[in-house]
């Protein structure tokens, strides 16, 4: 019976070797699609469409960590090694300038001239361009947005807050009567996701990393009063709750939807998540969305996430690659990704579309935000920078050291790494 | 006559190339790299030779120093609640005399399973809002609100500590009981007879006759501790505020994060140092006390 069971084995892997050789006789194409895990899975369906009109492709999805900093690292150490088995790769808008410097990626210059560029949002263009070339297709953007419970802030009267102190205000009165709801989620654990919690903090304060000259300087009283507010509220005046320093988006988010929290910063993600009941949320009905509050009334700033496709440099079929790419970026295929997915697309024109706005009707509001969010410091030193930003900022919000020394390490810290490989 | 003497050389070769090709050659190569800056994410600038600066740049960083001192203080923690609750496993088990063999697959369980399993179990267990361990604190009354286990510094090294301990104590109490087993049972007679407690017995009889196994079982424990990843790259990545990271986890990151080659290569060149005087300050010990 043992000896059967191993026979049999034996032909399945057989049968399996012979069935793929013909595979590769008939010039059926396998092409592998690398992303980080979405819980939404839209890109499945595209996918399948895209097999139906290409037969003769069949694409591997490759799911990676949805923590976007292993997933670097996954991708870092694969290129590295010159890793044939990458062909499409999801990128997050902060690789590019890093992959592209590295020799990593396949300029798309000529993938460019097929598709209406003209109708793709600016922001995530330029971040998908490094040294005027163009090393990825943006395929869906993202944009750190406000999240509050209408319910709970027409029960107090108050109106979406312009301003920090607005939110501070409505946090401690409303906590006031309910002292066990949490005021304002953030992400603020040790990873990337506290980078942009904290540039949204900095440019909502007149602030940012490069002076006018363009050089480096991170050390500057507007950063100091950002850096001090975030501080105050975690470890003084308890608007944040201290469980933040190890929150990443799904565990704030949780928290959220739960009716846990009045305030929770976000991305666009959450929005579809929170008001379907069949995620267990507590909140369906009760969530409104709004730009991040500002220093002054218009002084909000959003920082500009989102993926892009690019082609590996050492893949072998950047041609089927191309015509992946080319298929999400379509507006039938872009639009029902963006409904199924909850994503914000790229092409300006869907911002219009009646279907699109019917199932997200914050679009149309949220569009100056969109547009205007700005991407982290593009430089191929980025993944450095950050984790030393990381480090630092994660000690001053433990406590542990002043803002100003924060930033002061900071500095010091990223102009040693220019010295040493050039800016 | 003369073919004769040649052969036991033949017989050592295979050996002698294996250890040189997988020992020696690696640990030579990361030397030689380390002794060089080289970036893989430029590859451009190259490959240059700079002699010692990457050890001067790794003396004066505080972050490696900060990651050296974190890595001693998790080893010497950890591998001293081992060897306390291993010793107190193994004497109880070597007591038992019923289902010993149950109780000895049992207490192997946190062992077998694999560190990132037992590290993310943990980590949700830590958890500040749905973490079992706070609804338990709160429901014995020793605390009123919830802990931020992963976020307080003081708080997050107890929890990996704990966590490592609990994974790896049984296999500190399998080798203890295993050198247990063998001292003979007539030397306990003796010492009966004499009149001796229970408490002299095992500072003068067992503790010197499982000496020779309690170093080894050291030593293997220390030297695993010190090369500490997994736990702490699973439960804090590090945090809070970097008060976690472990010298492993320092040259990871410089490596695979930013690729840094040359510069982690000096990191992987301290561990391996610190390792060796390790190995030696055991060796040295284990030998002259068995002779």
């Amino acid at each position: 019976m043992n000896m059967k069971f191993y026979i049999g084995i034996l032909i399945l892997i057989l049968h399996c070797l012979f069935l793929t050789g013909c595979a590769e006789k008939d010039e059926t194409v396998i092409i592998t699609f690398n992303v980080g895990r979405d819980p939404t899975g839209a890109h499945y369906t595209i996918i399948r469409q895209f097999q139906e009109n290409y037969p003769r492709i069949r694409v591997q999805v490759v799911e990676s960590p949805q923590d976007a900093s292993l997933q670097h690292d996954l991708y870092v150490t694969r290129f590295a090694g010159k890793d044939r088995s990458i062909d499409v790769i999801g990128l997050d808008v902060i690789w590019i300038a890093e992959f592209a410097r590295a020799g990593w990626l396949r300029p798309l210059n000529n993938l460019a001239e097929e598709l209406p560029m003209e109708d793709f949002l600016p922001g995530p263009i330029e971040a998908c361009t490094y040294r005027d070339i163009l090393y990825a297709i943006p395929w869906f953007t993202d944009a750190g947005l406000l999240y509050y419970r209408t319910d709970l802030l027409e029960e107090y009267g108050f109106e979406e807050p312009q301003t920090w102190d607005e939110l501070q205000e409505i946090v401690i009165t409303i906590r006031n009567d309910s002292p066990h709801l949490s005021g304002f989620l953030i992400q603020g654990e040790q990873y990337e996701g506290l980078i942009c919690n904290i540039m949204e903090f900095i440019w909502s304060h007149g602030g940012d990393v490069w002076d006018e000259t363009g050089e480096w300087r991170l050390t500057t009283p507007e950063a100091e009063t950002a850096l001090q507010r975030l501080i105050d509220y975690i470890r003084i005046q308890d608007i944040t709750p201290r469980g933040v320093l190890t929150y990443q988006e799904e565990e704030s988010r949780h928290i959220f939807q739960d009716g846990r929290a009045i305030f929770l910063r976000n991305w666009p993600y959450v929005w579809e998540l929170a008001n379907n009941p069949a995620t267990g949320s507590n909140v369906v009905g009760n969530v409104g969305i709004a730009p991040l509050p500002g220093k002054e009334p218009g002084l909000h700033a959003a920082t500009l996430g989102g993926w892009n496709l690019g082609i590996s440099a050492y893949s072998e079929h950047p041609e089927e690659s191309r015509k992946l790419i080319r298929f999400f970026m379509e507006y039938e295929q872009m639009k029902q990704f963006s409904i199924e997915g909850g994503r914000l697309p790229t092409r300006i024109s869907l911002y219009r579309d009646p279907e699109i706005l019917k199932r997200s009707p914050y679009f149309e509001d949220l569009y100056e935000v969109f547009i205007n969010a700005r991407p982290r410091p593009v430089t191929p030193h980025y993944s450095q920078i950050s984790d030393i930003m990381q480090v630092n900022i994660h000690r001053a919000l433990l406590g542990r050291i002043s803002a100003r020394e924060a930033l002061e390490r900071i500095d010091a810290e990223v102009l040693a790494l220019f010295d040493r490989y050039g800016k | 006559m003369k073919s004769r003497s040649y052969l036991p050389y033949y017989f050592i070769a295979p050996a002698a190339i294996i250890i040189f090709g997988i020992a020696l050659y690696p640990i030579l190569h990361t030397f030689f790299i380390s002794l060089h800056q080289i970036n893989l994410k430029f590859p451009d600038l190259g490959m240059s030779f700079v002699w010692f600066e990457n050890y001067t740049r790794l003396f004066r960083d505080g972050r490696a120093m900060g990651a050296l001192f974190n890595t001693l203080f998790f080893t010497v923690s950890t591998v001293a609640l081992e060897l306390v609750f291993g010793m107190i496993i193994a004497l109880l088990m070597d007591r038992a005399l019923r289902f010993r063999g149950i109780l000895r697959a049992t207490v192997l369980i946190p062992w077998a399973m694999p560190t990132v399993v037992a590290a993310m179990l943990w980590r949700w267990m830590y958890n500040d809002q749905s973490g079992i361990i706070n609804a338990m604190l709160v429901g014995i009354g020793a605390t009123s609100e919830y802990l931020q286990f992963l976020a307080e510094p003081a708080l997050a090294w107890t929890a990996v500590i704990v966590t490592e301990v609990w994974k790896t104590t049984p296999f500190m109490a399998l080798l203890l009981l295993a050198g247990l087993q063998v001292i003979p049972r007539e030397v306990y007679e003796a010492s009966e007879i004499d009149g001796a407690s229970r408490v002299r017995t095992f500072f003068t009889i067992t503790l010197p006759l499982i000496k020779p196994v309690l170093l080894v079982a050291l030593l293997f424990r220390t030297l695993d501790a010190f090369r500490v990843f997994d736990v702490i790259f699973v439960m804090t990545g590090g945090g809070p505020g970097n008060t976690t990271e472990s010298l492993s986890l320092y040259t990871y990151k410089t490596m695979f994060g930013a690729l840094d080659f040359g510069y982690g290569s000096a990191l992987s060149v301290l561990t391996f140092i610190c390792v060796v005087i390790i190995s030696v300050l055991y060796i040295k010990f284990i030998g002259t006390k068995t002779q």
